[in-house]
Protein backbone atom coordinates (compact mmCIF):
# COMPACT_ATOMS: atom_id res chain seq x y z
CA UNK A 1 0.00 0.00 0.00
CA UNK A 2 1.25 3.06 -1.52
CA UNK A 3 1.46 6.55 0.32
CA UNK A 4 2.81 9.88 0.27
CA UNK A 5 3.86 10.60 3.55
CA UNK A 6 4.26 14.28 4.62
CA UNK A 7 6.83 14.38 7.05
CA UNK A 8 6.22 17.94 7.38
CA UNK A 9 2.65 17.58 8.46
CA UNK A 10 3.91 14.84 10.76
CA UNK A 11 6.46 16.65 12.13
CA UNK A 12 3.99 19.83 12.52
CA UNK A 13 1.30 17.58 14.53
CA UNK A 14 3.96 16.48 16.70
CA UNK A 15 4.84 20.29 17.37
CA UNK A 16 8.66 19.55 16.54
CA UNK A 17 8.30 21.81 13.36
CA UNK A 18 7.24 24.45 15.22
CA UNK A 19 10.22 24.14 17.99
CA UNK A 20 12.61 24.39 14.92
CA UNK A 21 11.17 27.15 13.52
CA UNK A 22 11.96 28.70 16.70
CA UNK A 23 15.25 27.92 16.80
CA UNK A 24 15.63 28.89 13.30
CA UNK A 25 14.48 32.42 14.10
CA UNK A 26 16.66 32.34 17.36
CA UNK A 27 19.64 31.93 15.00
CA UNK A 28 18.84 34.32 12.64
CA UNK A 29 18.24 36.86 15.31
CA UNK A 30 21.48 36.01 16.79
CA UNK A 31 23.00 37.06 13.14
CA UNK A 32 21.66 40.20 12.67
CA UNK A 33 21.73 41.04 16.17
CA UNK A 34 25.49 40.44 16.58
CA UNK A 35 25.72 42.24 13.08
CA UNK A 36 24.66 45.20 14.21
CA UNK A 37 25.89 45.24 17.86
CA UNK A 38 29.38 44.72 16.18
CA UNK A 39 28.66 47.90 14.27
CA UNK A 40 27.96 49.72 17.02
CA UNK A 41 30.66 48.47 19.28
CA UNK A 42 33.34 49.13 16.28
CA UNK A 43 31.86 52.61 16.16
CA UNK A 44 31.71 53.88 19.47
CA UNK A 45 35.09 51.78 20.47
CA UNK A 46 36.93 54.58 17.27
CA UNK A 47 34.51 57.19 18.45
CA UNK A 48 35.93 56.90 22.06
CA UNK A 49 39.78 56.47 20.64
CA UNK A 50 39.61 59.58 18.59
CA UNK A 51 38.11 61.59 21.15
CA UNK A 52 40.83 60.21 24.06
CA UNK A 53 43.38 60.93 21.27
CA UNK A 54 42.41 64.70 20.32
CA UNK A 55 41.93 65.08 24.32
CA UNK A 56 45.60 64.65 24.26
CA UNK A 57 46.57 66.64 21.54
CA UNK A 58 44.42 69.70 23.15
CA UNK A 59 45.97 69.17 26.09
CA UNK A 60 49.57 69.40 24.42
CA UNK A 61 48.35 72.51 22.77
CA UNK A 62 47.31 73.93 26.17
CA UNK A 63 50.73 73.56 27.75
CA UNK A 64 52.50 74.58 24.60
CA UNK A 65 50.29 77.77 24.29
CA UNK A 66 50.71 78.65 27.80
CA UNK A 67 54.65 77.90 27.53
CA UNK A 68 55.09 79.41 24.26
CA UNK A 69 53.46 82.25 25.32
CA UNK A 70 54.96 83.34 28.30
CA UNK A 71 58.84 83.88 27.73
CA UNK A 72 57.99 86.47 24.78
CA UNK A 73 55.88 88.37 27.84
CA UNK A 74 58.34 87.67 30.25
CA UNK A 75 61.31 88.93 28.50
CA UNK A 76 58.98 92.37 27.88
CA UNK A 77 57.92 92.64 31.36
CA UNK A 78 61.87 91.85 32.86
CA UNK A 79 62.95 94.95 30.00
CA UNK A 80 60.09 97.46 31.34
CA UNK A 81 61.20 96.50 34.84
CA UNK A 82 65.02 97.30 34.45
CA UNK A 83 63.67 100.52 32.36
CA UNK A 84 61.88 101.49 35.79
CA UNK A 85 64.36 99.98 37.88
CA UNK A 86 67.19 102.36 36.07
CA UNK A 87 64.48 105.43 36.38
CA UNK A 88 63.75 104.81 39.94
CA UNK A 89 67.53 104.73 40.77
CA UNK A 90 67.94 108.03 38.79
CA UNK A 91 64.94 109.96 40.29
CA UNK A 92 66.30 108.31 43.78
CA UNK A 93 69.92 109.45 42.88
CA UNK A 94 68.61 112.94 42.17
CA UNK A 95 66.39 112.97 45.70
CA UNK A 96 69.44 112.06 47.96
CA UNK A 97 72.23 114.63 46.11
CA UNK A 98 70.02 117.32 47.18
CA UNK A 99 72.33 116.81 50.87
CA UNK A 100 75.12 116.41 49.21
CA UNK A 101 75.72 119.87 46.94
CA UNK A 102 78.88 119.49 46.71
CA UNK A 103 78.49 116.38 43.99
CA UNK A 104 75.35 117.70 42.88
CA UNK A 105 75.93 118.89 39.80
CA UNK A 106 77.57 115.33 38.26
CA UNK A 107 75.23 113.32 40.39
CA UNK A 108 72.34 115.32 38.33
CA UNK A 109 73.16 115.37 35.19
CA UNK A 110 74.45 111.63 35.37
CA UNK A 111 70.57 110.97 36.56
CA UNK A 112 68.86 112.55 33.87
CA UNK A 113 71.41 110.87 31.33
CA UNK A 114 69.86 107.69 33.05
CA UNK A 115 66.37 108.56 33.19
CA UNK A 116 66.43 109.42 29.34
CA UNK A 117 68.21 106.43 28.71
CA UNK A 118 65.65 104.60 31.03
CA UNK A 119 62.91 105.91 28.78
CA UNK A 120 64.44 104.99 25.92
CA UNK A 121 64.92 101.19 26.63
CA UNK A 122 61.30 101.09 28.00
CA UNK A 123 60.23 101.61 24.42
CA UNK A 124 63.17 98.80 23.56
CA UNK A 125 61.60 96.79 25.89
CA UNK A 126 58.17 96.74 24.51
CA UNK A 127 59.31 97.19 21.01
CA UNK A 128 61.42 93.66 21.23
CA UNK A 129 59.00 92.01 23.21
CA UNK A 130 56.21 92.84 21.11
CA UNK A 131 54.64 89.57 18.90
CA UNK A 132 56.39 89.12 15.32
CA UNK A 133 54.69 90.04 12.66
CA UNK A 134 54.43 88.11 9.22
CA UNK A 135 57.00 90.11 7.78
CA UNK A 136 59.68 88.33 10.74
CA UNK A 137 59.35 85.40 7.92
CA UNK A 138 59.06 83.16 11.06
CA UNK A 139 56.40 80.08 10.04
CA UNK A 140 52.34 81.30 11.22
CA UNK A 141 51.69 78.51 13.84
CA UNK A 142 55.18 79.61 15.64
CA UNK A 143 54.25 83.40 15.26
CA UNK A 144 50.84 82.82 16.88
CA UNK A 145 52.06 80.21 19.39
CA UNK A 146 54.69 83.09 20.53
CA UNK A 147 52.19 85.82 20.20
CA UNK A 148 49.40 84.30 22.30
CA UNK A 149 48.74 84.34 26.03
CA UNK A 150 47.18 82.25 28.37
CA UNK A 151 43.73 83.44 27.60
CA UNK A 152 43.72 83.08 24.09
CA UNK A 153 43.80 78.73 25.28
CA UNK A 154 41.14 79.05 27.19
CA UNK A 155 39.06 78.03 24.28
CA UNK A 156 41.58 75.16 23.70
CA UNK A 157 41.04 73.93 27.23
CA UNK A 158 37.24 74.02 26.82
CA UNK A 159 37.54 72.11 23.67
CA UNK A 160 39.54 69.54 25.31
CA UNK A 161 37.07 68.98 28.49
CA UNK A 162 34.56 68.72 25.65
CA UNK A 163 36.97 65.45 24.10
CA UNK A 164 37.21 63.80 27.15
CA UNK A 165 33.29 64.23 27.68
CA UNK A 166 32.83 62.80 24.49
CA UNK A 167 35.18 59.60 24.98
CA UNK A 168 32.97 59.03 28.31
CA UNK A 169 29.84 59.05 26.21
CA UNK A 170 30.89 56.56 23.60
CA UNK A 171 32.76 54.17 26.29
CA UNK A 172 29.63 53.97 27.67
CA UNK A 173 27.83 53.48 24.17
CA UNK A 174 31.12 50.83 23.63
CA UNK A 175 30.36 48.77 27.04
CA UNK A 176 26.57 48.47 26.22
CA UNK A 177 27.39 47.03 22.85
CA UNK A 178 29.83 44.48 23.95
CA UNK A 179 27.56 43.63 26.64
CA UNK A 180 24.86 42.74 24.22
CA UNK A 181 27.29 40.95 22.13
CA UNK A 182 28.32 39.08 25.53
CA UNK A 183 24.32 38.40 25.53
CA UNK A 184 23.91 37.37 22.10
CA UNK A 185 26.69 35.00 22.18
CA UNK A 186 25.52 33.07 25.57
CA UNK A 187 21.70 33.46 23.85
CA UNK A 188 23.54 31.61 20.40
CA UNK A 189 25.23 28.55 23.29
CA UNK A 190 21.36 28.26 24.41
CA UNK A 191 19.75 28.13 21.16
CA UNK A 192 22.34 25.30 20.17
CA UNK A 193 21.61 23.13 23.76
CA UNK A 194 17.96 23.50 22.87
CA UNK A 195 18.60 22.15 19.32
CA UNK A 196 20.65 19.27 21.23
CA UNK A 197 18.15 18.60 24.22
CA UNK A 198 15.19 18.74 21.79
CA UNK A 199 11.78 19.69 22.08
CA UNK A 200 11.44 18.48 25.83
CA UNK A 201 11.07 20.58 29.03
CA UNK A 202 15.13 21.05 29.45
CA UNK A 203 15.07 21.95 25.39
CA UNK A 204 12.41 24.54 25.76
CA UNK A 205 13.58 26.14 28.79
CA UNK A 206 16.90 26.72 26.85
CA UNK A 207 15.27 28.40 24.18
CA UNK A 208 13.18 30.15 26.33
CA UNK A 209 16.23 31.58 28.03
CA UNK A 210 17.75 32.02 24.82
CA UNK A 211 14.97 34.35 23.31
CA UNK A 212 15.23 36.06 26.86
CA UNK A 213 19.42 36.82 26.14
CA UNK A 214 18.54 38.10 22.58
CA UNK A 215 15.84 40.21 23.89
CA UNK A 216 18.29 41.92 26.02
CA UNK A 217 20.71 41.71 23.57
CA UNK A 218 18.60 44.16 21.60
CA UNK A 219 17.33 46.25 24.11
CA UNK A 220 20.89 47.17 24.67
CA UNK A 221 21.59 47.63 20.98
CA UNK A 222 18.97 50.10 21.47
CA UNK A 223 20.68 51.45 25.08
CA UNK A 224 23.33 51.91 22.88
CA UNK A 225 22.27 54.02 20.42
CA UNK A 226 20.71 56.07 22.31
CA UNK A 227 23.64 56.79 24.98
CA UNK B 1 7.40 9.59 -8.57
CA UNK B 2 5.84 12.59 -6.60
CA UNK B 3 7.43 11.86 -3.46
CA UNK B 4 11.11 10.83 -4.97
CA UNK B 5 11.12 14.50 -6.68
CA UNK B 6 9.96 16.42 -3.91
CA UNK B 7 12.66 14.92 -2.13
CA UNK B 8 15.04 15.40 -5.05
CA UNK B 9 13.71 19.51 -4.32
CA UNK B 10 14.32 19.26 -1.14
CA UNK B 11 18.00 18.04 -1.03
CA UNK B 12 18.43 20.84 -3.86
CA UNK B 13 17.60 23.49 -1.75
CA UNK B 14 19.04 22.14 1.65
CA UNK B 15 22.21 22.04 -0.96
CA UNK B 16 22.01 25.97 -1.88
CA UNK B 17 21.42 26.69 1.64
CA UNK B 18 24.06 25.24 2.96
CA UNK B 19 26.45 27.35 -0.03
CA UNK B 20 24.76 30.58 0.89
CA UNK B 21 25.42 30.32 4.64
CA UNK B 22 29.02 29.28 4.06
CA UNK B 23 29.60 31.89 1.02
CA UNK B 24 27.72 34.57 3.94
CA UNK B 25 30.57 32.93 6.54
CA UNK B 26 33.05 33.76 4.55
CA UNK B 27 32.43 36.73 3.08
CA UNK B 28 31.70 38.44 6.54
CA UNK B 29 35.03 37.11 7.64
CA UNK B 30 36.42 38.58 5.24
CA UNK B 31 35.03 42.07 6.08
CA UNK B 32 35.76 41.52 9.43
CA UNK B 33 39.42 40.83 9.34
CA UNK B 34 39.48 44.10 6.62
CA UNK B 35 37.79 45.88 9.43
CA UNK B 36 40.35 45.11 12.07
CA UNK B 37 42.84 45.74 9.93
CA UNK B 38 41.27 48.87 9.19
CA UNK B 39 40.27 50.21 12.75
CA UNK B 40 44.66 48.99 13.35
CA UNK B 41 45.56 51.36 10.60
CA UNK B 42 43.57 54.31 12.08
CA UNK B 43 44.52 54.06 15.09
CA UNK B 44 48.07 54.35 14.08
CA UNK B 45 47.24 57.20 12.37
CA UNK B 46 45.65 58.66 15.81
CA UNK B 47 48.96 57.68 17.49
CA UNK B 48 51.19 59.12 15.01
CA UNK B 49 49.69 62.49 15.39
CA UNK B 50 50.17 62.75 19.24
CA UNK B 51 53.35 62.00 18.55
CA UNK B 52 53.48 64.60 15.75
CA UNK B 53 52.15 67.47 18.42
CA UNK B 54 54.09 66.56 21.52
CA UNK B 55 57.53 66.64 18.78
CA UNK B 56 56.30 70.18 17.29
CA UNK B 57 55.13 71.76 20.59
CA UNK B 58 58.79 70.21 22.35
CA UNK B 59 60.80 72.39 19.26
CA UNK B 60 58.41 75.28 19.23
CA UNK B 61 58.50 75.55 22.73
CA UNK B 62 62.19 75.23 23.53
CA UNK B 63 63.24 77.28 20.60
CA UNK B 64 61.18 79.92 22.00
CA UNK B 65 62.40 79.76 25.48
CA UNK B 66 65.95 79.77 24.07
CA UNK B 67 65.41 82.82 22.33
CA UNK B 68 62.99 85.00 24.52
CA UNK B 69 64.43 83.58 27.99
CA UNK B 70 68.43 83.23 26.78
CA UNK B 71 69.38 85.44 23.99
CA UNK B 72 66.91 87.78 24.10
CA UNK B 73 67.25 88.76 27.73
CA UNK B 74 71.50 89.18 26.82
CA UNK B 75 70.87 91.32 23.72
CA UNK B 76 68.77 93.60 26.23
CA UNK B 77 71.89 93.86 28.19
CA UNK B 78 74.16 94.98 25.42
CA UNK B 79 71.30 97.30 24.52
CA UNK B 80 70.75 99.23 28.03
CA UNK B 81 74.83 99.38 28.09
CA UNK B 82 75.08 100.81 24.59
CA UNK B 83 72.17 103.04 25.45
CA UNK B 84 73.50 104.23 28.74
CA UNK B 85 76.98 104.79 26.91
CA UNK B 86 75.33 107.70 24.16
CA UNK B 87 72.99 109.12 27.11
CA UNK B 88 76.87 109.92 29.16
CA UNK B 89 77.78 111.04 26.33
CA UNK B 90 74.98 113.36 25.22
CA UNK B 91 75.05 114.56 28.74
CA UNK B 92 78.82 114.99 28.94
CA UNK B 93 79.03 117.34 25.60
CA UNK B 94 77.02 119.74 27.78
CA UNK B 95 78.85 119.42 30.58
CA UNK B 96 82.16 120.67 32.03
CA UNK B 97 85.08 120.39 34.25
CA UNK B 98 84.88 116.92 36.62
CA UNK B 99 81.15 116.26 35.89
CA UNK B 100 82.06 116.12 32.28
CA UNK B 101 85.03 113.75 32.90
CA UNK B 102 82.71 111.83 35.38
CA UNK B 103 80.37 111.11 32.37
CA UNK B 104 82.99 110.25 30.31
CA UNK B 105 83.87 107.97 32.90
CA UNK B 106 80.83 106.18 32.76
CA UNK B 107 80.46 105.68 29.43
CA UNK B 108 83.57 104.48 28.99
CA UNK B 109 82.52 101.73 31.67
CA UNK B 110 79.36 100.67 30.07
CA UNK B 111 81.36 100.66 26.88
CA UNK B 112 83.30 97.94 28.55
CA UNK B 113 80.26 96.13 29.82
CA UNK B 114 78.83 96.06 26.58
CA UNK B 115 81.75 95.01 25.04
CA UNK B 116 81.86 92.17 27.68
CA UNK B 117 78.43 91.12 26.98
CA UNK B 118 78.54 91.08 23.45
CA UNK B 119 80.83 88.27 23.12
CA UNK B 120 77.95 85.97 24.59
CA UNK B 121 75.17 87.69 23.04
CA UNK B 122 74.99 86.18 19.53
CA UNK B 123 71.65 88.32 18.38
CA UNK B 124 73.74 91.63 19.13
CA UNK B 125 76.58 90.27 17.16
CA UNK B 126 74.29 89.57 14.05
CA UNK B 127 73.87 93.15 11.87
CA UNK B 128 70.95 91.35 10.03
CA UNK B 129 69.09 91.08 13.91
CA UNK B 130 69.07 95.17 13.85
CA UNK B 131 66.37 97.10 13.52
CA UNK B 132 65.83 101.20 12.57
CA UNK B 133 64.92 101.57 15.98
CA UNK B 134 68.12 99.96 17.24
CA UNK B 135 66.20 96.82 19.34
CA UNK B 136 66.67 93.44 17.53
CA UNK B 137 64.45 91.37 15.02
CA UNK B 138 63.36 88.73 18.14
CA UNK B 139 61.39 87.46 15.10
CA UNK B 140 63.41 86.88 12.69
CA UNK B 141 66.17 85.08 14.85
CA UNK B 142 63.60 82.66 15.60
CA UNK B 143 63.36 81.97 12.27
CA UNK B 144 66.37 81.43 11.71
CA UNK B 145 66.54 79.07 15.19
CA UNK B 146 63.68 77.29 13.98
CA UNK B 147 64.69 76.74 10.39
CA UNK B 148 67.27 74.67 11.37
CA UNK B 149 65.56 72.35 11.70
CA UNK B 150 62.59 72.34 9.37
CA UNK B 151 61.47 68.62 9.51
CA UNK B 152 60.54 70.25 12.98
CA UNK B 153 58.77 73.60 11.68
CA UNK B 154 57.24 70.58 8.78
CA UNK B 155 55.47 68.87 11.05
CA UNK B 156 51.44 68.76 10.71
CA UNK B 157 49.84 66.82 13.29
CA UNK B 158 46.38 67.43 11.61
CA UNK B 159 47.53 65.47 8.84
CA UNK B 160 47.74 61.74 10.27
CA UNK B 161 44.37 62.66 12.36
CA UNK B 162 42.24 63.21 9.50
CA UNK B 163 44.25 60.00 7.40
CA UNK B 164 42.93 58.31 10.78
CA UNK B 165 39.31 59.64 10.77
CA UNK B 166 39.43 58.76 7.32
CA UNK B 167 40.65 55.23 7.98
CA UNK B 168 38.10 54.77 10.76
CA UNK B 169 35.05 55.81 8.84
CA UNK B 170 36.46 52.94 6.43
CA UNK B 171 36.85 50.88 8.76
CA UNK B 172 33.17 51.36 10.70
CA UNK B 173 31.33 51.49 7.52
CA UNK B 174 32.72 47.87 6.62
CA UNK B 175 31.63 46.39 9.38
CA UNK B 176 28.11 48.11 9.08
CA UNK B 177 28.47 45.59 5.55
CA UNK B 178 27.54 42.74 8.30
CA UNK B 179 24.00 43.82 8.84
CA UNK B 180 23.25 42.88 5.31
CA UNK B 181 24.95 39.54 5.64
CA UNK B 182 23.52 39.34 8.87
CA UNK B 183 19.98 39.56 7.35
CA UNK B 184 21.02 36.86 4.69
CA UNK B 185 21.70 34.52 8.10
CA UNK B 186 18.10 35.72 8.89
CA UNK B 187 16.70 34.05 5.63
CA UNK B 188 18.72 31.23 6.03
CA UNK B 189 17.72 30.31 9.24
CA UNK B 190 14.02 31.40 8.43
CA UNK B 191 14.53 28.91 5.07
CA UNK B 192 15.21 26.11 7.35
CA UNK B 193 12.80 26.65 9.93
CA UNK B 194 9.98 27.66 7.05
CA UNK B 195 10.96 24.59 4.72
CA UNK B 196 7.51 25.53 2.68
CA UNK B 197 8.75 28.63 2.26
CA UNK B 198 12.26 27.98 1.37
CA UNK B 199 12.35 29.61 -2.16
CA UNK B 200 11.64 32.88 -1.29
CA UNK B 201 13.44 32.78 1.71
CA UNK B 202 16.39 31.73 0.08
CA UNK B 203 15.84 34.28 -2.79
CA UNK B 204 15.69 37.35 -0.07
CA UNK B 205 19.01 35.60 1.24
CA UNK B 206 20.74 35.64 -1.90
CA UNK B 207 19.33 39.14 -2.06
CA UNK B 208 20.84 40.58 0.42
CA UNK B 209 24.11 38.94 0.36
CA UNK B 210 24.95 40.64 -3.11
CA UNK B 211 23.50 44.05 -1.40
CA UNK B 212 26.25 43.27 1.17
CA UNK B 213 28.41 42.89 -1.77
CA UNK B 214 27.24 45.71 -3.45
CA UNK B 215 27.60 47.85 0.24
CA UNK B 216 31.09 46.64 0.23
CA UNK B 217 32.24 47.44 -3.26
CA UNK B 218 30.77 51.02 -2.45
CA UNK B 219 32.79 51.34 0.67
CA UNK B 220 35.85 50.61 -0.56
CA UNK B 221 35.15 52.87 -3.77
CA UNK B 222 34.35 55.67 -1.76
CA UNK B 223 37.00 54.85 0.95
Amino acid sequence: MAADLDVEAISEVSGETGFARWLALLIGAAAILAAVLATLQVDAGKQEERALHMASRLSVRVFEGTAGGSPRFSFQVNGMQRALTLAISATAAQIAVLERPEVADAIQARAEADARAAERLLDMAVSMGSAPTASSGLDEATRLLVGSSPVDWSGVAAEQGRQVDIADRFAERGNRALFGLSLVALGGVLTGLAAVLGRGTPGMTAAGAASLAHGAAALLAIAAVLA
Amino acid sequence: MAEGAHAEEAAGAGRGLALLLAVTAAFAAVIGARASLLAGEASGNWQQAVRQEVKAAAAAVEDIRFVYGDEAAQAFRVLEATVRAEEYRAAAEQATGATRDILLAEASAQDHVRGALLASAEVAQDARYERPDGTYDLGLRLRDLRNRFPDLVALRPDDPQAAGDRVARHAINATAVTIPLGLTFVFGALAQGFPGRRRPFLAAGVATLAAGAVAAAVVELIA
